[in-house]
């Protein structure tokens, strides 16, 4: 008898649409859009974050399932539920008595047949009653998302849940703001992260600048989840000429069998204040400190940091009352900036070339730049360094753009920069965030050309003005309530989308909402694959093998 | 308000009265059946001497002891008992239309094959001048109740021959019962013509009964007859033989009324006055057990001098509820299987219908025409009238008259 | 009587007392009155279609009643034959709904059954028609003195073995049932638990 009941609950019983999931029965536009599940959909099928479509009278609604709950009309019910074995009243009351409410959220509104244009249209209107419920279809995806292959501007990022059709990103809307990848740790934030870059790289929206702490980037990283000793293809690898490595840690890099294209020094002249303030936090510096790391460059200008630390013990006394600065902050600063001395890359003088032209000038050229630090994990090196290369390549992208607005000639516009920072809540916090040149550049926009691929696991370490600035925001899983917080600050209707990001999966899960998309959407991230590394033009070995034998064939003649 | 200490000793009294009374009437019994039992043995001496006399009364005419007591004889398996029962509508003449309605209901009950019993009625209407009118010892009269109780008795007997011909023909052991006396008592005193004409339909229908070989049996229940008893009173007569119209006692008795001399001898009292008012049935429920039947008597009606071979005879039987009297014509009272079958008939019947044979209440229910349907009946004839344009409130005979001028 | 003329048809009863919402019908055969919760339908050129809900034998006449023999039937039949002619099968009906040239329609009927119109029983896609969904079970809740709920089990029953017994079937006639009967989740639990007993 039971066999026969199993195949009752959750199958369609009436063969009606097998695409409908269930009818709207509530809905505000405020609150989003309530549906009654249809008794033959198992509410377990049905999960949060996936990408359905509202069929009201004259629009479309792309909706996202935020959240589900189980109802019953009669109290008495919940009271006495029916027995164990009476599947024949459970079924009875299965969509009658007893159902499903699916919370919905109307992210997107189309008419019939109107397509999704640069800047979406808002949802202004809720569908009217027991408008059907349809789960979304292939070509519902790609009219939403656009598709690779309608347009370059469009990338690849993975599949809506359940279904099989890529959703892109607009990347030209993308690079146009700075944005934000989260995620807690091991959700896959690096993975995401290069997927965007090879995004931007293949498809040639912006020049990108990564500052690689965990030398994931550039060549090759441990793949996702795996437990032997598998490794995944670096950008180096899959783009070849295009991408340059740098290096703090040369020895590191060569260790790993990696020939990095330029190794980075940095001079401590070069080290300004703003340089340290940003540090603040790392250093645990009080504002009196900071002041006196002023006082110190007013008095001895860029060589401030060197003279600085070249007194020692009991002269810091002496050097305090010469600036005229308390002795113990000036004192505690001294103690703090001296591990600076210990980072290696520190050159009183540099020989070569400065880091900062070099890179500006593969910059001009187009080409990316992945900074490894090798074994110089410490986060006050990496913030360091990031702080100074990107405040001076800021300052000289302000000159390049200011030029290009006085000349208007378009072979001086500067070319998009993307900056990738890690760990990105130590240099946007609420306290240094306002000062360091992330800040600013968060805040400013496009209007240098430079943006910010922020990466971090603690968005709500991140300063909330920072946070809503972010175009686009790309989030793995996240447990903590401020995280998730943080993430969906400066986004409407944000309650929805606060239960769908805390039920991603953990591993190749994430939602994406924000500027580059028409409307938050939970994914299915794509894979890093053979395939992806086809996709982003790179060759197995026998067709290189085979393009090179083609290659010289064409040159030598047969 | 009633004064109830006064009347307590007026009710007293009557009690003490009516105790007297019944002791008086219990002796009277006990007087009757001891001189029942007297007759035993010379019962041709009474048999004779009841032949001779000349009474005021119907005499039960014997021939054997009156003491005779027959048991139960066994019920054939399988019996075949009709009846017929009617009522009617009598003739109104504050109605609308002059007519009566006669309603023969009955019954065939098959025992023993397990067959569906055959339980319905026949309505039947008259109306017509002959119907109406008749014209006895050349006087013109319209219908009376009486003349629609012959006519319904005659119907019923006409009903009970025809099922019992029918029941024959498949070979089936037949008994008809009817409700009441076979007697045509209200012949009495009636002219000539509508005797004739009355026992005429009776003694055909008994005829075609005795051709059938289908034996009839009228049953009375509670009978007020003292056939028996005024046997027994004729035996108490010292005159020889005994003549009621010529009693000595009676004239003494008469005489002494008209005598108003106060200190007069007190007349002698009546020889056959102790056991009146005792009927036959009181006598018999202490002769008969349960089943038994006494023996058959012949009623001494003068009207059953015109019955020839159907001249009526009577026994008496004790139903395990009552004495009944039951009455059968002579052919039936002379054929011993005939009469056995009566018997056994009548007590079996009696049980099943507790008390009363079953085939007569239920012919009765199938016949009676309660008021409800007799009003029915009247509306039915009205709107008939008006349907069909009849004056109402003319009678048939009237409306005959005016379309004969035309 | 009349009933010999038309036994080729297998009429089960005749209407002797109609309404437009109930029919009484007399059984042809003593005690072989249709089940209770069957579906009937009347003869005639506007078939109705109803619900037997009450079944009973009684004396013929109002004043008369049956008493006790303490026999067998068979022994009944034999010595006391006339108390079966004594005695009719009557069977009521809660109408459900009436026939047209489309089929049965689950609406009260134009004009109820003719008198002495012959009652047959339905046949199993006539019962399927009627059932098609819980509608009929209005009829059964709103109707007057009927034993709703015990109703509302036989006439399931019926409906639910006119289709063999198809689970799918009995659950969505639960659906509607649930509804009609307002969410009484405490009655709805009792007939469902007695429907498939």
């Amino acid at each position: 008898m039971n066999e026969l009941w199993d195949d009752l609950n959750g199958k369609p019983m009436h063969d009606l649409n097998n695409n409908q999931i269930g009818v709207v029965t509530k809905g505000s536009l405020t609150e989003g859009v309530e549906m009654k599940l249809n008794p033959d959909r198992s509410v377990e099928d049905v999960k949060a974050g996936k990408f359905v479509v509202i069929e009201g009278y004259k629009n479309q609604f792309f909706s996202m399932i935020t959240d589900l709950s189980l109802d019953a009309t009669n109290p008495d019910i919940l009271l006495y539920p029916p027995q164990d074995g009476d599947q024949l009243l459970h079924s009875v009351l299965n969509g009658a008595s007893t159902y499903v409410t699916v919370a919905l959220r109307p992210m997107l509104m189309l008419e019939a047949g109107e397509e999704v244009v640069d800047e979406p249209r808002p949802v202004k209107t809720i569908p009217s009653h027991f408008s059907k419920v349809v789960e979304a279809e292939e070509e519902d995806v790609s009219r939403v998302f656009g598709s690779e292959d309608r347009d370059d501007r469009f990338f690849n990022m993975g599949t809506p849940l359940d279904m099989d059709t890529p959703v892109c990103l607009n990347l030209n809307r993308f690079v146009e703001r700075s944005n934000g990848i989260f995620g807690k740790t091991g959700t896959g934030k690096s993975f995401l992260t290069r997927l965007v870059l090879c995004g931007m790289i293949k498809k040639k929206k912006a020049v990108n600048l990564i500052f690689d702490m965990h030398n994931e980037y550039g060549f090759q990283a441990m793949k996702e989840g795996s437990s032997g000793d598998s490794f995944v293809k670096g950008l180096k690898q899959l783009f070849g000429n295009q991408v340059a490595l740098f290096s703090l840690d040369p020895a590191s890099s060569r260790q790993r069998g990696i020939q990095p294209d330029h190794e980075v020094h940095i001079a401590y002249d070069q080290i300004a204040v703003e340089d340290v303030v940003a540090l603040q936090d790392e250093l645990q510096l009080n504002p009196t400190a900071a002041e006196s790391a002023y006082l110190v460059a007013a008095m001895y200008k860029n060589k401030w940091l060197r003279q600085l630390l070249s007194v020692d013990g009991p002269g810091i006394e002496q050097f305090a009352e010469e600036l005229g600065a308390n002795k113990s902050s000036l004192s505690a600063l001294h103690r703090k900036l001296k591990r600076i001395d210990s980072f290696p890359f520190m050159v009183t003088k540099l020989e070569g070339a400065d880091a900062v032209d070099t890179m500006m000038d593969y910059i001009d050229r187009g080409i990316h730049i992945v900074l490894e630090f090798g074994r110089q994990t410490s986060m006050l090196a990496y913030l360091l360094v990031a702080n100074i290369l990107s405040r001076r390549i800021h300052e000289q992208y302000i000159k390049k753009s200011e030029k290009y607005y006085a000349s208007q000639n378009p072979a001086d516009k500067p070319k998009q920069l993307v900056i990738t920072i890690e760990e990105a809540h130590k240099f946007l916090n609420p306290t240094t965030a306002k000062q360091t040149i992330f800040g600013i550049i968060a805040r400013e926009m496009r209007k240098y050309y430079v943006s910010l691929l922020v990466v971090d696991q603690r968005p709500s370490g991140i300063d909330e003005e920072v946070l809503s600035q972010l175009g686009t925001k790309i989030t793995a899983l996240l447990n903590d309530e401020k995280d998730i917080q943080g993430v969906l600050t400066g986004v409407s209707n944000a309650a929805g989308l606060r239960s769908v990001l805390a039920s991603l999966d953990s591993k190749q899960q994430a939602l994406m909402f924000g500027h580059a998309v028409p409307m938050p959407v939970v994914i299915k991230t794509r894979n890093y694959d053979e395939d992806f590394y086809r996709a982003m033009g790179d060759l197995t070995e026998e067709e290189k093998a085979e393009k090179a034998e083609a290659a010289s064939a064409a040159l030598f003649g047969d | 308000m009633l004064d109830f200490g006064v009347l307590k000793k007026q009710i007293d009294q009557m009690a003490v009265d009516a105790k007297t009374m019944q002791d008086d009437f219990f002796a009277r019994i006990d007087l009757a059946v001891s001189e029942m039992d007297r007759w035993e043995e010379p019962w041709e001496t009474l048999v004779t001497k009841i032949r001779r006399s000349r009474t005021s009364w119907l005499v039960a005419n014997a021939s054997g002891p009156f003491t005779e007591v027959c048991s139960r004889p066994e019920r054939p398996a399988e019996l075949t008992v009709i009846a017929a029962d009617g009522s009617q509508i009598f003739p109104d003449r504050h109605e609308i239309a002059n007519c009566f309605l006669i309603n023969v209901g009955y019954v065939v009950l098959h025992y023993g094959s397990g067959e569906r019993p055959v339980m319905s009625s026949e309505p039947s209407l008259f109306y017509e001048e002959e119907d109406m009118y008749h014209e006895w010892a050349g006087k013109r009269s319209p219908v009376t109740r009486e003349i629609v109780g012959v006519k319904r008795n005659a119907m019923e007997l006409d009903k009970v021959v025809a099922l019992a011909a029918e029941a024959k023909e498949e070979g089936r052991t037949v008994v008809g019962l009817t409700d009441g006396t076979l007697i045509l008592w209200m012949l009495e005193g009636k002219p000539y013509d509508f005797r004739r004409e009355t026992l005429q339909m009776t003694l055909s229908g008994l005829e075609q009964l005795r051709e059938l070989r289908v034996p009839i049996a009228g049953y009375i229940s509670d009978p007020g007859s003292a056939d028996v008893v005024n046997g027994l009173r004729v035996g108490l007569c010292p005159e020889q033989p005994p003549d009621c119209d010529r009693c000595p006692w009676k004239a003494a008795e008469a005489q002494a009324l008209l005598n108003l001399d106060d200190d007069a001898q007190k007349p002698e009292p009546i020889p056959c006055e102790p056991i009146a008012g005792v009927t036959d049935d009181m006598l018999y429920v202490r002769k008969l057990k349960s089943g038994e039947r006494s023996g058959v008597f012949r009623s001494s009606s003068k009207i059953l001098e015109d019955y020839g071979p159907h001249r009526i005879c009577f026994f008496y039987v004790h139903t395990g509820w009552e004495v009944g009297r039951v009455e059968i014509p002579e052919w039936v009272a002379d054929d011993e299987a005939l009469l056995d079958l009566v018997h056994t008939t009548i007590i079996d019947q009696a049980e099943k219908g507790r008390g009363y044979p079953v085939v007569l209440s239920e012919s009765h229910e199938r016949a009676v025409v309660r008021g409800a349907d007799r009003d029915i009946f009247f509306k039915f004839l009205k709107d008939s009238y008006v349907k069909n344009n009849v004056k109402a409130e003319n009678s048939l005979k009237q409306l005959k008259k005016l379309a004969a001028t035309v | 009587m009349a009933l010999a003329k038309v036994d080729t048809e297998a009429f089960i009863g005749e209407v002797i007392e109609s309404s437009t919402s109930q029919f009484v019908a007399e059984s042809r055969e003593l005690n072989g009155a249709p089940p209770f919760g069957a579906f009937i339908k009347t003869s005639g050129a506007i078939p109705v279609y109803g619900l037997v809900f009450n079944v009973c034998t009684h004396s013929i006449e109002p004043n008369r009643r049956a008493t006790a023999y303490g026999l067998t039937e068979q022994e009944l039949r034999n010595e006391q034959p006339q108390i079966f002619e004594l005695l009719k099968t009557e069977f009521e009906a809660v109408t459900v709904g009436y026939g047209d040239d489309r089929g049965p329609r689950q609406v009260l009927p134009p004009q109820p059954p003719g008198i002495h119109s012959f009652v047959l029983p339905c046949a199993e896609s006539e019962i399927k028609a009627l059932t098609n969904n819980g509608d009929y079970l209005r009829c059964v809740l709103s109707g007057n003195r009927l034993p709703v709920d015990d109703l509302i089990i036989a006439s399931v029953r019926h409906a639910w073995a006119a289709r063999a017994f198809d689970m799918p079937y009995l659950v969505g006639i639960g659906k509607d049932l649930c509804r009609l009967i307002r969410d009484d989740y405490d009655r709805l639990s009792s007939i469902m638990r007695r429907i498939s007993q």
